[in-house]
């Protein structure tokens, strides 16, 4: 979509962006109201530069921990830092941070040109350096040649880019985005995170994105951060939380997966001893306390194999249940005879014709593909 | 397919009737000011005779010119006023600001009697002359609850949305509502003009108690002439005044008109690409 000759025009359509910053939460707190705490003591540094999420379900805290970064909501305690500076206490105007809305909220009233020029013209910019900034900053994001329509003119898709120009165009030091794509469709979605990702690459800014849509969190992000009930419960690159989540609620929300219940014999730096209830046990890695000797194992659908031609360290032998095809993958639910039921998701290829819903069907994982959580 | 036949119902007899006894009224002021026979009994003809006469009166003249001033003051401190209020409103607490909007409420539900004969006495207290500026005042106070009324549902719709991303592009909040939040607010400004100038513009209790004996205007005049037996110069200054108000509905219904149809136009538009 977008060709590295346009690098140069970027940069310059950027500005100061080589002044992008590090942004540290400190025991980050934010309540509304006596005892409502939405936010409860974040902590978090995040790297100059650096594609960041912030990932969790709706009432989760992130939509609000980003207000606090922006200065439209303000902090009940705590400090955020912009390259080592207390910005908590300036108000939204004065922080050199820019926010896109989930709503876009551009200015029906102006002009797709006067919406970009907005923040330009409130830093007194020269005529001269507005017009070629924006100008610029509306090449860069596609739509060069509609500066005059007004926004309810435009797209969805256009929309957003408008609400994206118009932050870039102020080269901020960290540039926060608030479910910018919830809006737009699937396609649309696609096209939009390719810009977005290779906007940020080659502007080098610091994005901080909200999103409770882990696929778009996991294909943008150099790290994400997991939010649950107003704190971070895990933050790390993406295959590292998808691989090894802190907690179940992570496990889930990162993705399908399975759950077992386990016994735990014994532990030993990171890896424990657990006995699965009527398929053997093994040694297996995870994350957590043991306290009264039960734990709760992951194991991804995508790594259950169905009729394993090569021996596996757990097998097992169960009725199918329910064969969905999905396109590429298909996802299969085999119900065990204990009662439990494991999905498993396999390439359409591989897939045994032999297998309907009523057949009988092995399976088999390997004690390397089990996680073990406690939360 | 079955025809439906016009039915002679209870309820259509009632709309009728109902129909004729709000508007025969005012159709009679009409067409009596067109009316060549004085005694009004009966129609003598068309004639513009009964406008010449009434609005070659000076006192007719300057009843209007005094109402027009009253309502155009009134009108402008009322929306300031109201504009001034819904900002500041914001910035409370929600149990204060639905506090502050009851007693709103209160200026359009109680009598205009009781707010008139108040601001009298208050007037008399203060041992101040009553003229123009004490009906302005009586008018500001009810014409400003319709205008805050209106503006506030509108700014309710932009409050936490636009200012906040006006602020986040680095404007004061002084810049932001200039550049913002007012140009978003005018539609309903012009809605809460409007309001406030026909109200003012025809108001007769607040002005009878607060004019004093010096100032006139049109609707008083009008009054007083009726008292003495209805001449036909009082239904062409009437009709005249009726006029004026429609004029102002109908610039508004263009308004409205004109901004719903470019909004239209803009949404039909699609991405090319």
């Amino acid at each position: 979509m977008i060709g590295t000759s346009t690098t140069a025009r970027r940069r310059q359509a950027a500005g100061a962006a080589s002044g992008s910053a590090a942004l540290e939460l400190d025991a980050l707190c934010c309540s509304f109201g006596q005892d409502n705490p939405v936010v409860k003591s974040v902590d978090l540094k995040i790297r100059g530069g650096e594609f960041f999420s912030l990932l969790g379900p709706s009432g989760c805290g992130k939509t609000t921990t980003l207000r606090m970064i922006a200065g439209l909501e303000r902090a009940t305690s705590g400090r955020v830092l912009l390259d080592g500076v207390e910005i908590q206490d300036a108000p939204a105007h004065k922080r050199p941070v820019h926010t896109v809305f989930q709503s876009y909220a551009l200015f029906p009233h102006l002009s797709v040109y006067d919406n970009v020029a907005f923040g330009l013209k409130e830093r007194r910019a020269g005529a001269a350096e507005i017009k070629a900034k924006v100008s610029s900053m509306l090449e860069l994001v596609e739509l060069g040649g509609r500066e005059a329509l007004r926004p309810r003119q435009l797209s969805g898709g256009m929309q957003q880019r408008v609400a994206l120009a118009r932050s870039l165009v102020l080269s901020p030091r960290v540039l926060l985005l608030d479910e910018p794509l919830g809006a737009l469709d699937l396609r649309m979605r696609r096209q939009m995170q390719v810009l977005l990702k290779s906007v940020q690459h080659e502007l080098g800014i610091t994005f901080v994105y909200v999103t409770h849509d882990q696929e778009e969190a996991f294909a943008m992000s150099d790290r994400v951060g997991i939010m649950q009930h107003g704190e971070l419960i895990q933050v790390g690159g993406p295959q590292e939380v998808y691989h090894e989540p802190a907690t179940l609620f992570a496990a889930n929300f990162v993705g399908a997966s399975n759950t077992l219940a386990a016994r735990v014999t014994g532990s030993e730096g990171g890896r424990y001893d657990v006995e699965l209830p009527g398929l053997g046990g093994a040694r297996i890695a995870g994350r957590g306390e043991v306290t009264d000797g039960t734990a709760t194992v992951i194991l991804r659908p995508e790594t259950v194999l169905i009729e394993p031609s090569e021996p596996t360290d757990f097998a097992c032998e169960g009725t199918v249940e329910d064969v969905s095809f999905l396109g590429a993958q298909t996802s299969v639910r085999v119900g065990l005879p204990d009662g439990t039921s494991v999905k498993a998701e396999t390439p359409s290829r591989n897939l045994p014709a032999s297998l309907r819903p009523g057949e009988t069907a092995r399976l088999g994982w390997q004690a390397r593909d089990l996680w073990l959580v406690t939360g | 397919m079955k025809r439906r036949r016009p039915r002679l119902s209870l309820p259509h007899v009632l709309l009728v009737a109902v129909l004729v006894f709000f508007y025969v009224p005012i159709g009679k002021v009409v067409v009596n000011a067109f009316n060549a026979d004085a005694s009004l009994n009966t129609w003598g003809g068309a004639t513009l005779h009964w406008f010449r006469a009434a609005l070659g009166s000076e006192r007719v003249r300057d009843d209007f010119l005094t109402s027009a001033a009253i309502a155009g003051l009134s009108t402008v401190i009322a929306v300031v006023l109201s504009i001034t209020a819904v900002m500041g409103a914001a910035r409370l607490s929600q149990g204060s600001r639905r506090r502050l909007q009851t007693l709103t409420y209160a200026r359009m539900m109680l009598p205009e009697v009781v707010i008139a004969v108040g601001l009298l006495l208050l007037i008399r207290k203060l041992g101040l002359n009553l003229g123009m500026w004490s009906v302005v005042a009586g008018h500001v106070i009810f014409c400003s609850a319709y205008a805050t009324l209106v503006i506030q549902a509108r700014f309710a719709t932009l409050k936490g949305t636009y200012d906040e991303a006006a602020a986040d592009l680095g404007a004061t909040p002084w810049r932001a509502f200039t550049r913002v939040l007012l140009p978003m607010l005018l539609p309903a400004v012009a809605i809460s003009s409007l309001l406030s100038f026909t109200f003012s513009f025809d108001d007769v209790v607040s002005t009878v108690f607060l004019a004093g004996s010096e100032t006139e205007t049109l609707p008083i005049l009008i009054l007083g002439m009726s008292r003495q037996g209805v001449s036909p110069d009082v239904n062409a200054i009437a009709v005249s005044f009726m006029a004026v108000t429609m004029l102002a509905l109908a610039l508004f219904a263009l308004a409205t008109w004109w901004r719903t149809r470019s909004a239209a136009q803009g949404t039909a538009r699609k991405d090319p690409r």
